[in-house]
């Protein structure tokens, strides 16, 4: 059954699954408590214009990516200034136009070989010794900034302006997470692609949030769901030949039902073993 | 006495219109100042002023002796701001690590919050009367109780000064009676000088030991506790209707 595990190509996509299935929760969490849940959305299409920004240039398209989507998050942080009770909308407009630009340049690239496909939808087996250094070593830096920057981001996240009177440089944090948002979009979009990293970022935290007793529980909790998706996923869609960023994501939706129909079922029951108590 | 707080011809305005003009006020170590005055009167507006959330147009505000510009100590400042039980109440954190982030300024940036820091944390919650409740869910607890996490927020920076901005508000009655005896022990017990914006000026007035009351752009301070003698600065501020009955409990 894991005679798999002997490939070098489900070796990388493993590796490169589980260390983007401690990526996306770890900063999800934050990303979905300031309720910004749909920047994945965002900067995942404006990294698809850096992508095809990169074909058409002869550059390395994930550097690109990178590029593209760093700059945008930077756009989604000086908009969400300007329309303060509506954060919403910084992203709705940085997402238009990246995607406006990406349907544009893709069009200019139609005659140069682009794997759009992958882009969009993931291509995990053809992930590159290369490829998984740069997610190994950018991975290790973000989760390490996240480790030393824990408290004031979560601080950050519940209040921001008393983590600012308590002396936290607000603004430099911000600043520095919107581009590990970025990194992390970027990296994931090789594994589940464009259209569906926002998912990964989302889900597994939602799931959590149900059965969480404290912050901490709920980050750890985020990051098992996205390992089981990502992992069981990546098995389910080698044996059933299914794409693998779309199992992963169904996965990781199927386990957020389990949860949620499962702590139903416990609060019916403890209900009723209440009243049959009594 | 020590001054912690001396605003002097302060001016502040939205645009081109002036909510507050040539204010002057002095805040000495152990006062408990009750600021009140209708809806519109720039209450919090002078309190984000005093915290640094706003820039003033004109005059000066020094911070224990500093000018505001130049403060750093701002681990001596607590606030309590007027949205403190308006957040977001499925926020999956408990009231240890609630309180716990306020130890920023003295962890300091890039470092865990270790288990030496939890004895602050534990301090504050006792101080408050919530140490049994750390480990719940703060979207689980009261209104009463999430002000007094709220609080305890605060005293885990061990502040001097407090500034609260209507502290009261969505709060019932008895835990209103609780958070004012709270105040009392900070400010009698602990010197801790309180600033506190309110509606309630029956409550303020007997409580705090200094009231100032805002209205017109302008500040008029008065010094002393439950009698009556601002009724005409009352009267002033909120119209020739506004009568103060003083009712005392035997």
């Amino acid at each position: 059954m894991f005679e798999i595990l002997q490939y070098g190509f489900m070796q990388r996509a493993l590796a490169a699954g589980m260390i983007v299935g401690v990526l996306c929760p770890l900063i999800g969490i934050f990303i979905v408590l300031r309720r910004m849940s749909l920047i994945g959305d965002s900067l995942s299409h404006v990294a698809l214009a850096g992508v095809a920004a990169g074909v058409l240039t002869n550059t390395y398209p994930m550097g690109m990516a990178l590029v593209f989507s760093i700059v945008a998050a930077f756009g989604i942080e000086k908009l969400r200034k300007k329309y303060l009770e509506y954060a919403e909308l910084a992203i709705a407009i940085i997402l238009s136009a990246g995607l406006g630009t990406a349907v544009v340049l893709i069009g200019l690239a139609k005659n140069t070989n682009i794997d759009l496909m992958g882009y969009l939808f993931g291509s995990i087996t053809t992930v590159l010794k290369e490829d998984l250094w740069l997610i190994a070593v950018l991975g290790s830096i973000i989760i390490l900034s996240v480790k030393m920057l824990y408290k004031e981001l979560f601080y950050i996240a519940f209040d921001e302006e008393a983590a600012r009177l308590s002396g936290i440089p607000v603004r430099t944090i911000n600043l520095f997470f919107i581009i590990i948002i970025a990194t992390t979009i970027t990296l994931s979009m090789r594994i589940v692609g464009i259209l569906l990293v926002s998912s990964l970022i989302v889900i597994p935290v939602a799931t959590s949030l149900h059965i969480a007793k404290s912050f901490r529980h709920a980050m750890v909790l985020s990051i098992i769901f996205a390992q089981i998706s990502v992992v069981v996923g990546i098995f389910i869609s080698y044996w059933l030949e299914l794409a693998p960023g779309g199992t992963i994501v169904l996965l990781s939706v199927f386990i957020l039902l389990l949860v949620v129909i499962g702590k139903s079922i416990v609060k019916n029951l403890t209900n009723l073993k209440m009243q049959s108590g009594k | 006495m020590e001054k912690v707080v001396a605003v002097s011809n302060l001016s502040f305005g939205y645009d081109q219109e002036l909510v507050l003009k040539d204010i002057n006020l002095e805040i000495f170590k152990g006062d408990y100042l009750g600021i009140v005055g209708p809806n519109g009167s720039a209450k919090s507006t002078l309190i984000k002023l005093l915290i640094k959330n706003l820039k003033p147009n004109n005059g000066t505000i020094k911070l224990f002796g500093e000018a505001i510009e130049n403060f750093k100590e701002w681990g001596k400042i607590g606030y309590v701001a007027q949205k403190a039980t308006a957040f977001n109440t499925s926020f999956p954190a408990t009231v240890e690590e609630m309180v716990g982030v306020n130890l920023f300024s003295s962890i300091g940036l890039f470092k865990p919050i270790k288990r030496k820091h939890m004895d602050k944390v534990y301090e504050a919650l006792s101080i408050v009367g919530m140490q049994d409740l750390s480990k719940r869910l703060i979207g689980n607890l009261s209104g009463g109780q999430q002000q007094k996490v709220f609080i305890a927020r605060t005293l885990v920076s061990s502040p001097e000064l407090i500034f609260l901005d209507e502290p009261t508000v969505g709060i019932d009655l008895k835990s209103q009676g609780e958070f004012y005896q709270l105040m009392k022990k900070l400010n009698q017990e602990l010197n801790m000088t309180i600033v506190m914006v309110s509606h309630d000026i029956g409550a303020v007035t007997e409580n705090v030991n200094k009231v100032a009351c805002m209205g017109n752009k302008t500040l008029i301070e008065h010094q002393q506790c439950c009698n009556i003698p601002f009724s005409e600065i009352l009267t002033q501020f909120y119209g020739d209707k506004m009568k103060l009955l003083v009712h005392h409990h035997h």
